[in-house]
């Protein structure tokens, strides 16, 4: 029982990552990152090739410590995050979500093609497992999920900082009124670059954590369903622009989602179609947030546009 | 076609619908439903399928723009008299898209089907080009289909009123046009485009539950290279955008084996698309429509 809480935690925290890596720009800008899914697959390939022992059947194999992986992981997601950010923030908003979607899914197919580079479908085998030696495989699976706890609280912490910086507080002006940060004199598109970068590298940095907790990657892992709308659903269910909402989110999306197996187990359903209740029930949750509290469980006032409606009205 | 029908909702609503794949998807599966229910009456001569696969096509479209209209009236209805912003209503569209997509897969499965096992006759063309006659069929019926909206949107008085609301909805309201029939008519229309695009997809091709999701990116980029909001641009979009993947894939798989480069173009058709995406995002963000019609044109 202990050991299933465990998994779970590991995961939930690394989906509370991603979360955390959506709702900076989602919170902030109200941009919709569809590729979220892209930088997890880019953050989990770039850290097992970094770490993984030397192999014939993919490039690398590093055979490198941990934490060059988990940076290396941020930097190249950093990386294609900037050369996308040109054509990004050209689009108009509501057609930039499902271009980063498309984006994702051809790096997601070059990915399955390109045997020399990931081994295709077969994926990566025998990515380490990170400071296994000093911990010892007895309390490996208790000090996993410290871990990736300890890395959602640093990345927390740092989120919540770069938020509430000058950084953050013309990020929030442009998302709520883009012209009137761009009349203040900011260069709107270099701070949407920059935390488009930033919610990238957290994204690979989940990844990254996912690779080293699974110790075998492949491509299906990463399909838009699991690496991307799931995190959706955590960041509307949590409360958009909430920290604490998003977490809290990812925790109960999880949660909910391992559960209902159990669940399905005394209903009559073969294991096949549980997949597809799950889906149609993920469905209803997702309008019913949506029609009941489009906020979220905790949402978030509009903190800019609420000083300038006050100026208004006083 | 179906680029077409996400237009109009894209323009009625402003946004974005995620579900319209899915709708593209139901369409060929009710075909396929209508197709095993009608006796079979033979096949037309050269052709792959019969008239009851032609009837089963209508009453698919009359059936997916059933589906269509009520979504919107049970989904999304509810969600824009919360007044959501376009951005909530796109991740609200992906809530109905995975509702449909598993009743797809709860009423028809997984597997990949085939309306029928007939082999169509392959016309010859001069340059050594070959054309099927299922092909020749699809192309006719999207053109005259095509036609018949243009005419429906432009020349009948309804298609007028539709046109008006898309475009300016205040005054369309005050002019006396019921914006809500207006918006119920193209949730319809989007349906029935979508089911006809499906099921002749489906004619060429095969069905299969997530066909509407590998459709829905190519339609995506027939938009953007099109113009968004631009129905002739959709359209011409579509057109570019099924050439290039054709076309174009198999032109840079033999150039890249003369070159001795080892790959599977034909797996990045999709990679193909969206590079010229983006060239046209970065030289003319309005999309192709300017150059075609200039600016004005909607």
């Amino acid at each position: 029982m202990i050991a299933y809480l465990e998994s779970l935690a590991v995961l939930a925290c690394t989906y509370g990552i991603l979360a955390l890596a959506v709702n900076l720009q989602w919170g902030l800008t109200g941009f919709m990152n569809w590729g979220i899914g892209m930088f997890y697959l880019i953050g989990a390939y770039s850290s097992a090739i970094i770490t993984a022992s030397q192999n014939p059947t993919h490039v690398g194999g590093f055979g490198l410590p941990f934490l060059l992986g988990l940076g290396g992981a941020a930097a190249v997601s950093a990386l294609v995050a900037f050369a996308l950010s040109f054509p990004v923030f050209k689009m108009r908003r509501g057609l930039v979500a499902m271009f980063l979607l498309a984006v994702s899914e051809i790096i997601r197919i070059a990915f399955i093609n390109e045997r020399w580079l990931t081994n295709g479908v077969w994926g990566i085998r025998g990515i380490p497992k990170p400071f296994i030696n000093y911990v010892g495989p007895a309390n490996y699976n208790h000090f996993y999920p410290g871990l990736t706890l300890f890395i959602l609280a640093l990345v927390y912490f740092a989120v919540e900082r770069a938020e509430n910086s000058s950084w953050g507080r013309v990020l929030r002006s442009i998302g709520e009124n883009e012209l009137l940060a761009a009349g203040f004199g900011k260069n709107v598109w270099k701070y949407k670059m920059q935390s488009f970068v930033i919610s990238a590298s957290i994204a690979g940095i989940a990844g990254s954590l996912y690779a080293h907790y699974a110790s075998y990657i492949d491509p299906t892992a990463f399909r838009p369903w699991m690496a991307t709308f799931i995190v959706w659903l955590m960041v509307i269910v949590g409360g958009t622009g909430n920290k604490r909402g998003v977490i809290l989110g990812s925790f109960a999306v999880w949660g909910v989602w391992i559960f209902s197996v159990n669940v399905a187990n005394l209903a009559p359903f073969t294991l096949t179609t549980v997949g597809y209740v799950r889906m149609l029930v993920t469905g209803i949750l997702l309008w019913a947030v949506l029609v009941t509290r489009p906020q979220g469980l905790l949402g978030q006032p509009e903190a800019i546009s609420a000083i300038t409606d006050e100026n208004e009205a006083g | 076609m179906s680029a077409v029908g996400l237009t109009l909702l894209a323009r009625i609503h402003g946004f974005f619908n995620v579900a319209h794949g899915i709708l593209f998807t139901l369409g060929a599966y009710l075909s396929l439903r209508f197709l095993n229910l009608l006796p079979d009456w033979g096949t037309f001569p050269t052709f792959s399928f019969g008239p009851a696969l032609i009837l089963a096509m209508f009453l698919s479209m009359l059936a997916t723009g059933a589906v269509a209209l009520i979504s919107y009236v049970l989904y999304y209805k509810p969600l824009l008299n919360r007044g959501l912003t376009p951005p909530f209503l796109t991740l609200s569209s992906l809530g109905l898209m995975f509702i449909l997509r598993s009743v797809v897969y709860l009423s028809w499965g997984s597997r990949v089907r085939y309306y029928s096992w007939n082999v169509p006759t392959r016309i010859p063309l001069p340059f050594g080009l070959g054309l099927l006659s299922d092909d020749l069929f699809i192309i006719a019926f999207a053109i005259v289909l095509l036609i018949g909206v243009q005419i429906f949107l432009r020349r009948t008085g309804l298609g007028k009123r539709l046109r008006a609301t898309t475009e300016a909805k205040t005054l369309a309201s005050v002019s006396g046009i019921k914006f809500r029939n207006m918006v119920s008519l193209t949730w319809i229309l989007a349906g029935v485009l979508s089911a006809a695009a499906g099921t002749l997809y489906g004619i060429t091709v095969h069905v299969k539950p997530l066909m509407g999701w590998d459709f829905l990116l190519a339609l995506f980029a027939a938009i953007v290279i099109g113009g968004v909001g631009s129905l002739r641009g959709a359209i011409a979009g579509a057109i570019i955008v099924g050439f290039v993947q054709e076309v174009g894939a198999g032109f840079l798989q033999n150039l890249f084996f003369s070159m001795g480069i080892r790959v599977q173009m034909y797996s990045y058709k999709l990679a193909i698309v969206f590079t010229v995406v983006i060239l046209v995002l970065l030289t003319r963000p309005e999309g192709l429509r300017t150059v075609f019609w200039g600016r004005s044109d909607r």
